[in-house]
């Protein structure tokens, strides 16, 4: 596969420098409301983590916990409040947004609702090549029409389709396309904000191993941003629980799930609903 | 039996685009039986027909749909009934419980006015404004809400989403309804709320001995709450049995799949089972059984043939040609 192409030196995650590192990460929201107090949240507090190339590091956390404030502050699509962003030493929060835009080729995200993450006045394949358009003009048309048709082949779907709009497909197959799109810019990191949450069961299981297996051929980093506990086990290396905008644990996935020491992470544990009914009659009381 | 169905069948008149008018068949012949007392689950993925079963029975298709079948519910007939017989039941002996508790409560007025709302129209000649806020406030103190008097006076917005949904279940239980159905009443919460909100319908259930139904995509959910699981595919029950039979001896293979297929918390596995493909289009449903594109185990008769209801043990049937699966 050409256009998914494998970094050139794989390393393994322990030794590699940080590709992605959060130092003291702060946003505030002001609440204006136009007679009284200003009223201000704090939506994360203090994050700091880092991220090495080919690691899949999972946020989980109820809603309201900051989860998806994180990933727009990661691409500077939230103003920060403090902290510092680096993207490979870069600190991307004192760029401007057109110093940025390099960024974005490297740095790409998917969305929770598939459908809503796609211009509905779009074909599939004007979708799919936007990014290209818009980061690698020197690209020639005919160039970006092979990409596109062989990126939709590598996300299980067809290239007749690709004069489709967005309505005439399945979540599922919405959400092929928002990963083609993603993916055509071979970006380094990819962060998944609820992919699954969306789809039914049968097909959430897809989705998860075609990620898995975009993951393993191109060596690229993910975060996975999830509220499903039993899936972000499946998917990632280390978990960061986040509560009130703070991370309150941090961990090799294997330990936060066998030993989590934190009292909100052994709560959020014991919320998921097992799949064996003595047992679960049991959790349930 | 409490509650009867007998071959609901469930249509929708849809225009799609340039075409001409369609009929999507979103129930496709279902019939089941339910006995005071019982607590069911009803398990499907979107488009399974799950929720317009049970909105058919209590007269809430929209103008487009039509149910053909018959449903009686202690020995009175619910199927396309006038909305004027159909409110004797509907609130009062059938309570209802929806998705999101955001759109099920009226965001203008308190939370109280909206609880004693439903014994004013119920109770009609009976109903004494201050008993009917007493009572409110007991169902609120039993659905678990701390400082019920004060809640009483407040407004959605200031609730938290599993407060709402708190409240929306005390609506559903003011009128003491023999039978519950509760439609995704978890799926727009978070984890931790999720299991609060099962142990109270759990607690519910014990202690009223109040029938229910619920209708989710989540099989794991109601392995600790009902006592019986129904799969429904495109339209039709394919396997029904209880919690138990579902879980350890499934036999469909849409069934044995979604159990494969359902994330749980345990060490990481490398690949997960996924279904391939993807559930029928309700307008262009394949023939014959409608999970034969996706099935591991189809035969040429599948293509062509509806299988018919097989019975395993006295209360675990399944529609599948395949046998000793």
């Amino acid at each position: 596969m050409s256009t998914l192409s494998s970094p050139s030196s794989p390393s393994s995650p322990s030794q590699a420098s940080a590709l992605l590192s959060v130092e003291n990460l702060s946003v505030v929201f002001n609440q204006g409301v136009k007679k009284g107090p200003n009223q201000e949240i704090q939506a994360l507090s203090d994050i700091s983590f880092e991220l090495v190339e080919g690691e899949v590091l999972g946020v989980v956390g109820e809603s309201g916990c900051g989860k998806s404030t994180l990933a727009r502050a990661i691409l500077q699509l939230q103003a920060i409040t403090s902290g510092q962003v680096l993207w490979q030493g870069e600190d991307l929060t004192k760029n401007t947004n057109d110093q940025n835009k390099a960024m974005r080729e490297h740095i790409q995200l998917i969305f929770q609702d598939p459908l809503d993450a796609l211009n509905p006045r779009m074909t599939v394949a004007q979708i799919i090549a936007e990014p290209l358009y818009n980061l690698k003009p020197e690209l020639s048309k005919q160039e970006i029409q092979n990409r596109v048709v062989e990126l939709m082949l590598a996300m299980g779907l067809q290239e007749q389709q690709k004069n489709r709009y967005p309505h005439e497909f399945s979540g599922g197959q919405c959400q092929r396309i928002g990963i083609a799109r993603a993916m055509i810019l071979n970006p380094k990191l990819l962060i998944c904000d609820e992919p699954v949450s969306a789809l039914d069961v049968s097909i959430q299981a897809q989705i998860i191993n075609l990620l898995m297996d975009l993951k393993s051929r191109t060596g690229m980093s993910m975060i996975f941003i999830s509220h499903d506990l039993s899936i972000v086990r499946q998917v990632c290396d280390r978990v960061l629980v986040l509560y009130k905008g703070q991370v309150v644990e941090t961990g090799n996935a294997s330990d936060i799930y066998e030993n989590p020491q934190h009292a909100y992470t052994q709560k959020l544990l014991d919320s998921i609903p097992l799949a064996d009914p003595a047992m679960e009659r049991k959790r349930i009381g | 039996m409490m509650l009867t169905i007998e071959n609901l069948r469930v249509d929708f008149t849809v225009d799609s685009g340039i075409q001409r008018k369609q009929t999507l068949q979103a129930v496709r012949g279902v019939s089941l039986e339910l006995d005071q007392g019982e607590n069911v689950a009803i398990v499907g993925e979107s488009g399974s027909g799950k929720s317009q079963l049970f909105n058919a029975l209590m007269g809430l298709l929209p103008p487009n749909g039509s149910a053909h079948g018959s449903v009686s519910f202690n020995q009175q007939a619910l199927l396309n009934q006038s909305d004027k017989s159909l409110n004797k039941i509907r609130g009062k002996e059938i309570g209802m419980i929806f998705q999101d508790p955001m759109t099920a409560l009226n965001p203008y007025l308190r939370i109280g006015k909206q609880l004693t709302e439903v014994l004013e129209v119920h109770e009609g000649a009976n109903f004494n404004k201050e008993s009917a806020k007493r009572r409110a406030i007991e169902m609120l103190d039993r659905v678990k809400i701390k400082d019920p008097e004060q809640r009483f006076n407040s407004y959605p917005h200031e609730l938290s989403g599993g407060m709402r949904q708190r409240v929306v279940i005390a609506m559903a239980l003011l009128c003491k309804p023999k039978l519950i159905i509760a439609d995704e009443p978890t799926t727009a919460l978070d984890v931790t709320v999720q299991t609060e909100i099962i142990r109270l319908l759990k607690d519910i259930y014990r202690k009223e001995r109040t029938s229910i139904v619920l209708i989710t995509h989540d099989l794991p959910l109601v392995a600790g709450l009902c006592d019986r699981i129904i799969v429904m595919y495109a339209g039709k029950i394919v396997e029904t049995g209880t919690v138990d039979e579902i879980f350890y001896k499934a036999q469909h293979p849409y069934t044995q799949a979604l159990l494969a297929a359902t994330p749980t918390n345990t060490e990481k596995s490398g690949k997960m089972l996924a279904i391939d493909g993807q559930p029928p289009d309700p307008l262009n449903l394949p023939a014959g059984c409608a999970f034969s594109p996706r099935c591991a185990f189809v035969e040429e008769r599948c293509k062509t043939e509806s299988p018919p209801e097989r019975k395993i043990d006295a209360g675990h049937l399944v529609s599948c040609f395949r046998e000793n699966n």
